[in-house]
Order: structure tokens, then sequence, then C-alpha cells
């Protein structure tokens, strides 16, 4: 299987350093290009005026703060059954992303939030199971850091994702079941069915830039996981010896 | 089934034992629900709105505070390594131990939840639905919280973590637990959001054996 | 000057535009900065506790039997 050809950390690291150039070039590209038409070529919504600008950074954090959950889980899966080496480094290394663009797309949706419904906060069902999926990363983040053997730590990280997955449609279900009973009216609904083509491109920019800004730090996260290994490798060495 | 018989004999036996705990997290539970009041004053029919929240956001607490003693006794003398190196497989043992949890605890609370209803001015017609609700969903609670409680095990700042993993898997019970109260203060049909409970149930009956047991054996590793 | 004033303005809502934007910025550099941070101290590290036993380093071939997945790390990165 293709995943096995990476179990060699030396392989992976070969790899990686080939790849890592093209991702930055690419991330770089792409973000410039979605903020320059985000923020100049596409037009101000009929609605909602000039805030519809916030549409370009909230969404696609929104779909990274998914996204990245759902490689965790697939990492955990790698990790729990097939016991592939570096899945348990790729699911630590994701962690702390996929939380900062979660937390980007809460504070983003807060203040696009605040000139639409006049509050910071409404208790609207995809804002409330964004927030609940920010502390499924905060949990995860916090198991992974509290062994004293890292390995420990991730299996039980991987656990938890696992379990914190099968929720995430759960979870979303009932916060949509609870908002319908407890707010009838929706205030608002992003973008609708149909979105301008101008509108379109910027977004489809900024979410692939998202995401090759993922990959990217992912790599060079693994990366210096892998080196951290390799530091206590010779930590232990030095222990034999002496 | 001899075997799970016996780990809930012994459990159930233990805990009894220590009857005190028992008390200590009814009596938690009935002094956090106490404590509303004087929050939000004590004007009646605000209190009977907040009712079933209340209820089932104490209840999830008090259950939360019971969760370190469900693997932690057995983790540190050794008699887990034990449970799994015996024939009986590891998933059953996680689901005698819930059990044994959930007769110790969630019984209790839904013997006592009466009571706050009562002081918190809800209409005595909702009992009954109230003790359904907490039927299907204090066990809910206890299966997730055992794979919170197993995953933290030899873990550092063990007893803060664990709220942190459990809570936000409480969300869905604590929504539809509110919710069916709620349907039946307002005379709307309750079938659904108690169908909703037990369906979490049966999934949670599922996974936490599994995701127990794996943590189980990472601990002993 | 005007073109840019209203560029700003956002039609009023540059107090919600602006700082959506700028937030994104920082937290993304945030992310750079510690994860570059963080490599470049390890391989530091790595280089100098390489420089300290140039010796077990050309032995290195049979005690690193002991962990082969980082047997080539250094070589590489």
């Amino acid at each position: 299987m293709a995943f096995d050809y990476f179990a060699n950390p030396a392989r992976f690291l070969r790899l990686a350093n080939a790849v890592l150039p093209w991702c930055v070039g690419a991330t770089v590209i792409l973000l410039a290009s979605g903020l320059y038409l985000g923020l100049f070529v596409a037009p101000a919504d009929y609605q909602q005026g000039e805030s519809v600008r916030i549409m370009y950074v909230h969404v696609p954090a929104a779909w990274m703060a998914m996204f990245v959950y759902t490689n965790i889980a697939i990492a955990s899966v790698l990790s729990l059954i097939w016991r592939h080496p570096l899945a348990d480094l790729a699911a630590s290394a994701s962690a702390p992303i996929g939380a900062a663009f979660t937390f980007l797309a809460l504070v983003t949706g807060s203040l696009w939030g605040k000139p639409m419904w006049g509050t910071w906060w409404v208790w609207d069902a995809r804002l409330t199971s964004v927030l609940i999926l920010f502390f499924l990363y905060l949990g995860h983040m916090a198991l992974t850091h509290a062994f004293d053997n890292p390995a420990r730590g991730a299996k039980a990280a991987a656990v938890l994702a696992l379990v914190g997955f099968v929720n995430v449609p759960i979870i979303k279900f009932s916060v949509d079941w609870w908002n319908t009973l407890h707010q009838p009216a929706s205030v608002f609904r992003a973008g609708g069915p149909t979105i301008h083509p101008d509108m379109l491109w910027p977004l489809i920019a900024m979410a692939l830039g998202y995401t090759l800004f993922y990959i990217t730090l992912l790599l060079l996260r693994i990366k210096s996981d892998l080196i951290g290994a390799r530091l206590r490798t010779l930590d232990s060495l030095r222990q034999d010896a002496a | 089934m001899t075997g799970a018989g016996g780990i809930i004999a012994r459990d159930l036996k233990l805990a009894l034992r220590q009857r005190s705990d028992a008390v200590m997290i009814v009596l938690f539970f009935v002094l956090t629900a106490a404590l509303f009041p004087f929050g939000v004053g004590p004007e009646a029919n605000q209190l009977a709105a907040i009712a079933p929240g209340v209820i089932w956001v104490t209840a999830l607490l008090a259950v939360l505070l019971s969760l370190e003693r469900l693997f932690l006794a057995d983790y540190e003398d050794g008699s887990l390594e034990l449970m799994a190196l015996s024939p009986v497989p590891l998933e059953l043992t996680v689901l005698a131990k819930v059990f044994a949890h959930w007769l110790t605890t969630g019984l209790p609370l839904i013997a006592a939840a009466p009571l706050i209803a009562i002081l918190f001015n809800m209409p005595v017609s909702a009992l009954p639905i109230l003790a359904l609700a907490m039927l299907l969903g204090t066990p809910t609670l206890s299966l997730i919280g055992a794979i919170g409680a197993a995953l933290t095990l030899g873990a550092r700042r063990g007893g803060v973590l664990v709220p942190l993993l459990v809570l936000p898997l409480y969300i869905p019970t604590l929504i539809f637990g509110v919710s069916a109260v709620d349907a039946a203060l307002l005379g709307f049909p309750v079938r659904p959001h108690l169908l909703l409970l037990a369906g979490i149930l049966l999934i949670s009956l599922v996974v936490s054996p599994l995701a127990g047991a794996a943590a189980l054996r990472q601990a002993n590793e | 000057m005007d073109a840019f004033q209203t560029f700003i303005d956002m039609g009023s809502y540059g107090s919600y535009v602006w700082p959506s934007y700028g937030l994104t910025v920082v937290i993304m550099a945030w992310l750079v900065m510690s994860t570059l941070r963080r490599l470049r101290n390890r391989e530091q590290e790595l280089a100098r506790r390489q420089g300290e036993f140039p010796a077990r380093r050309n032995r290195g071939g049979a005690t690193d039997t002991s962990g082969p997945n980082t047997s080539e790390d250094a070589a590489s990165s």
C-alpha cells in the first residue's frame, strides 16, 4: 500500500524536502491571489455589503476545521490498526493547526455576525457545533501531552479522535435539532444557493491556499518531530554509554 | 458471562461498602442545583423554566465527579492487568464496570432528581418523563465517561483532563434529555426525544466498550 | 486618496472586515513561526550533539539498530 512506502522516516524526509519548496510556492501564490480577488475583484453583496468579504477568510477556516479533524481521524485509524509510525506524528502535528483554524472560524464568524445579527455571538447551529469542535481539538491536544511517555499520549489521543469523529455527526445533528427548537427563524444564511462566480473564485483560491498552508506546516512539523525522536534516541544512547 | 457477572458483583460489593461515595454524589447533585435559585433569583416561574436544564447539567457534573474512581483503584493495585489477561474479553469487563458505576451513580441521581424538580417548582406531571429520560440518558453518561476515565489512566493531571475530554461528548445527551422534559412540560410529543436518547445510548453501548478496552490495553502496556 | 479611504472603510464595515483579515494573518504567521522555531532549535540541537560525539557517530551503524527509524534523518535534513 502507498502509505507503507513512507513507513521509513528517512524516505519520508527525502520526499518532504523535495515537495516542500513547491508547497510553499503554491501556498504563497494561492493566498496572494485569493486575497487580491477577495479584496479587490469580488463585488460587494447586495444584502450584506462589503462585510461579505469576511467570508473569504471565514468559510475556508471553517472548512479546514472539519478537514483537519477528518485527517486526524484517518491518521488515528492508521496508527491504531496498522501501527503506521508516521500516523501518530501526523495526528499530533495536525491538532494545533486544526485548533488554530477552528479558533479563526469562530472569531471571524463572530466578527461577521456582529454587523449581520447585531450581536457578537448567537447560539446558531453552525457556530455552536464549531465551538464544540474547538473543545474536541483542545481535549485531543491536552491528552496527547498528558503522559510522560509520548507514545502512550499519541495512542490515547488516537482513541479519543476516533470517538470524537463518531460523535461529530451526532453533535451536529443534535445542535441543529436544539437550534430549530429554540430559534425557529433562521436569521441569516451565508452565501445562499447561488453564488456569483466573482465570489466563488476567491473562495476557492483561499480554500486551496489554506489547504496547502496546512500541508506545508504538517510536513515541517513531522520533520521536526522526527528530529526530536532522533534526539531522544541519542539521549538514550548517551545514557547507555555513561 | 459468569466472569462479567463476577466483576459486577465485586464492584457492587465494593461500592456498597463505600456507600458514602454514592451519598456524596447525590449530595453534590442536590447542593449544586440548590445554588441556582441564589444565582437567578427565587421567582417561581423562572425556576420552573430552567428546572430541566439545571437538573441535567448538575447530573452531568455529578457523574463527571464520580468518573475518576471507575478504573483508578484497579489500575493502581494491578487488578486491571489481571482483568486484561483473564479469558473474559476486556470489552465485557468495561461494560460490567460501567454497569456497576451506573448502579451507584446514575440510579441514585434518578432517585434524587424529583426532589430538585419539586424545589424548582416543576409541574409534577413531567416527573415520569424526567425519570424516563434520565433512565435512558444517564447510562450514556457512564458509558462515555468510562472512555475518558480509561484514556486518562496514568496521565498527569488526569482529574482535570477528564472533563475536557468528556463534556463535549455529553452535549447530545444533554440536549435531548432537556428537550424531552421541555416537550412534556409544553404538551408536545415526547417520543422522538426519548427515541433519540435511546439511539445515542445504543451507539454508546457499541463504541464505549471498544474504545474503553483499547484505552485500558494501552494503559497496561 | 479617496479610493484608498473607501477601501479602508469597507462600506462602514471596515471595523469588522480588517480585524478578521488581521487576526487570520496573525494566527497563520504565529503558526509558521512556532513551527520554524521548533524545527530550527531541533536541527541545531542535533548538529551540536553530533559534533560532541564524532566517534560515536562513526560507529553509529552498529548502535543504530536499536532505533532504525531515525538512522538517516540527519543526512537528509
